[in-house]
């Protein structure tokens, strides 16, 4: 018999085999069910709801590193194996009824006690006492046994037919088999539970949430973000002491341009979607400022040929270097740097499928420090420098924002997630001081772009 | 995951475009195109709206002296104690040789030092010959805006003390004009023609107490521009000089004169079109000169100033006008 033989015996037998299920398993997939739609939805009983997503993913997790093949997994497959092989090894020749007990979390066919009928040309096998509502039945055939798992099992293929009677096994149903084919039975039995074994290592094992898959109570792992975003700054100008006159003028001589932050942060899960941040951020607001200086002189030195006549007949080449004016306005262009170093504090829900996760964040920003450099317009509108050290109308420290985001993450690897993250911060307080004579906030919108470190693994 | 790659990409391109260079020193400059400082184009042809028309009225600041006559009267007038002026009696006629009766009005701008020869734009050039001019007078007698002239055989006397003792060479010269005031100062033709006869000019003077003043006592034939000169007798050769100015300095806004130190001798240098500066010929080799520019530039004035020591060894000679005020450049030029 060729393992094809031997695999299309049990798949003929085995077709339309069911297991039962758990109690209450259709309960929580119906659950499950009216949940949708996914994401943002929450019913009136969310801490059931949750409670029950959490369970259903956390069995879907489970399924799936299931159908991953990974060293754990096959341990259990392999104890499982182990269990069926040592319920085998009670089958003796006088025992004609055998009642396939394995472990309740094993294996779907726990609870069946089959009927192995032998008689010279066909095997039956019989349902003496099914718990479950389904029933299986092998079908008669003729086939050859041939195993390598039990070559013992086929060297008594030539012996007598002689039909015992088994003690029971608590039913008190006779098993009847045929001496001269006892060993193809208990060959056959024996494949029978090897096949059930490997049938439950594919599908079919409910694997009870683990103290990971608990996860929905407290999640122990920490991440880093690493990331860096190109910012756009919205300034808001109002006087304050200052004419309206001025601040247009500001306004028109002022152009916001790309910044950029950069930082970490470091993520503590509490449970599957919601998310702690915090860490440290740079970012820096680039603005170009361009003064248009009126009736500005330019000197150019240049060099002229002339050719002059001394005299009639004398005429010598003269060459003369002098200084070309010209007036005309130049237009002059600075760079204006608004940097700060902040300290964000998130809060966010995520969700999604591990390959791809979605995530709303919501959180404050503490501002550790300020500090502007560039030049701005005097109440002359003549451009005066302002610097670090050179300032009195910007703080040096702009409090508290508002934080929030949208992120989307793809999973690169086990440990790592590139992530990208849309946001805008609100600021709450103006980066002018009261003595200044206008009023200036920025609100800035970025994308970050980053990597998602595990730090757990 | 080459779609991360590129999203990857142009994230990292928007982030670097986001370090925003340092833009500082990149200032442009812009030229105004109607801006008379940026008018550096030369003319071959002076027109009367170029700025040199503006600029010779502006320094066009002298004293004018005013009073009134009887046509039939003579009279005298005295201003201060270093100038008279006598007209006779019915010695005054229109254009066309007639009599008035009544009274005229007499304006007189009297010609002292070489700025004022500047100032009214009369260099001291007859027919290119240099001259030394120890005086002149611009005479303008009118009638209810008419102006009269000398009758045929009528002379007027201007007596006069001047600043240096006095030459007994000088003769009178008439002052031509293509372009008569107040029509316009600038006369570009302008020439001083000599009286024509080999009077010369008699000396006349004023005893203060101890102190003998002495000057002229010219005796013109003819009203308007009337000096008192003589041709610069030179056995030198000549050349010709340059007066060479940055290109803002064009022959639309700049007046040039070549000075004579040891000599009252103020001559114009036209313009070159061609070497793109100013020129005058028939300068003694030798010579101890200054040159001075004149120049209105928009609303600017600037003037300019070489001294030369001796003409010979260089003939062309750069310098750059300065900026200043219309009352420095007088008061520079009533120093000259």
């Amino acid at each position: 018999m060729t393992d094809n033989q031997f695999d299309h015996f049990f798949r003929e037998k085995l077709k339309d085999h069911s297991a039962p299920v758990p109690d209450g398993l259709w309960d929580k997939i119906r659950a499950e069910k009216e949940r949708k739609p996914m994401g943002f939805y929450l019913s009136k009983k969310t801490g059931k709801g949750l409670f029950v997503a959490a369970i259903l993913a956390g069995a879907s997790l489970v399924a799936y590193e299931m159908n991953q093949y990974n060293p754990q997994i096959k341990e259990t497959t392999n104890n499982i194996h182990s269990n069926s092989s040592n319920q085998l090894s009670t089958l003796s020749d006088n025992t004609s009824t055998q009642k396939i007990s394995t472990d309740k979390n094993n294996s779907v066919q726990q609870n069946t006690i089959y009927q192995i009928v032998y008689d010279s040309n066909s095997i039956q096998q019989l349902p003496l006492i099914n718990t479950s509502t389904s029933q299986a039945f092998l079908k008669p055939s003729n086939i050859e046994y041939a195993t390598e798992s039990n070559p013992s099992l086929m060297n008594d293929e030539n012996a007598s037919l002689s039909n015992y009677t088994a003690s029971n096994h608590g039913t008190g149903y006779p098993i009847s088999i045929s001496t001269n084919s006892s060993n193809q039975q208990l060959s056959m039995v024996n494949k029978q539970l090897a096949a059930n074994a490997h049938v439950s290592k594919i599908k079919s094992i409910i694997i009870c949430p683990t103290i990971r898959g608990k996860s929905s109570s407290f999640n122990s792992e920490w991440g880093l973000e690493v990331f860096a975003s190109p910012d756009y700054a919205f300034k808001s100008v109002s006087p304050n002491t200052a004419p309206q006159q001025y601040i247009d003028k500001k306004d028109s001589s002022e152009q916001m341009q790309l910044g950029f932050s950069a930082g970490f942060r470091l993520v503590k899960p509490l449970n599957d979607h919601i998310l702690l941040k915090t860490g440290f951020q740079y970012s820096q607001i680039n603005e170009k400022f361009t003064y248009r200086n009126e009736n500005e002189i330019k000197t150019t030195t240049v060099i002229t040929l002339r050719t002059i006549i001394r005299s009639p007949g004398d005429t010598i080449q003269v060459s003369d270097t002098s200084v070309l004016q010209q007036i005309g306005y130049s237009v002059k262009n600075n760079q204006n740097h608004y940097r700060s170093i902040d300290i964000p504090l998130t809060v966010g829900y995520q969700f999604g499928n591990g390959d791809w996760n979605f995530a709303i964040n919501g959180g404050v920003i503490f501002n550790i420090a300020s500090w502007y450099q560039g030049e701005v317009l005097d109440s002359s509108y003549a451009p005066v420098s302002i610097s670090k050290s050179n300032n009195s109308s910007y703080k040096t420290n702009i409090g508290m924002g508002l934080y929030s985001s949208i992120s989307v993450m793809k999973k690169i690897n086990e440990n790592t997630h590139l992530f990208f993250e849309p946001y805008f911060r609100y600021n709450l307080q103006n980066v002018t001081t009261e003595q200044s004579p206008y009023h200036q906030r920025f609100h800035i919108g970025g994308l970050a772009i980053g990597l998602k470190f595990n730090l757990n693994r | 995951m080459n779609k991360i790659f590129i999203i990857l990409s142009v994230s990292l391109l928007l982030l670097l475009g986001a370090c925003t260079k340092e833009i500082s020193n990149n200032d442009s400059f812009t030229v105004y195109t109607s801006n008379a400082l940026n008018d550096t184009a030369w003319l071959k042809i002076i027109q009367i709206n170029d700025p040199i028309f503006a600029l010779a009225d502006s320094i066009f600041k002298v004293d004018i002296l005013k009073d009134s006559i009887d046509f039939e009267k003579d009279y005298t007038f005295s201003f201060g104690d270093s100038l008279e002026v006598e007209v006779k009696g019915n010695s005054l006629v229109t254009g066309t040789g007639l009599f008035l009766n009544g009274k005229a009005k007499i304006e007189i701008i009297r010609l002292q030092r070489k700025g004022d020869f500047i100032k009214v734009f009369r260099p001291n050039s007859s027919y290119g010959t240099l001259l030394e001019t120890v005086g002149g007078f611009f005479i303008r007698i009118s009638k209810n805006g008419t102006e009269l002239f000398l009758a045929p055989g009528k002379t007027i006397n201007i007596k006069y003390l001047d600043i240096e003792a006095p030459k007994p060479i000088m003769q009178a010269y008439y002052g031509y004009e293509t372009t008569p005031l107040p029509l316009s100062i600038l006369d570009t033709a302008n020439n001083w023609i000599p009286n024509g006869d080999t009077n010369r000019l008699k000396p006349w003077s004023q005893t203060n107490g101890s102190i003998v003043k002495k000057g002229y006592i010219l005796e013109s034939k003819k009203l308007r521009f009337i000096s008192a000169a003589y041709p610069l007798q030179n056995s030198k050769p000549t050349t010709n000089i340059y007066a060479i100015l940055p290109p803002n300095f064009t022959n639309k806004n700049t007046l040039v004169f070549a000075v004579f130190e040891n000599n009252r001798t103020v001559l114009n240098m036209p313009s070159d079109y061609t070497a793109r500066s100013f020129k005058v010929d028939y300068i003694p080799i030798g010579s101890k000169i200054r040159l001075v520019s004149i120049s209105k530039v928009g609303s600017d004035y600037y003037l300019g100033t070489k001294s030369v020591n001796g003409v010979g060894t260089s003939v062309n000679y750069s310098f750059t006008p300065q900026k200043k005020k219309l009352a420095q450049i007088l008061e520079y030029l009533n120093s000259l």
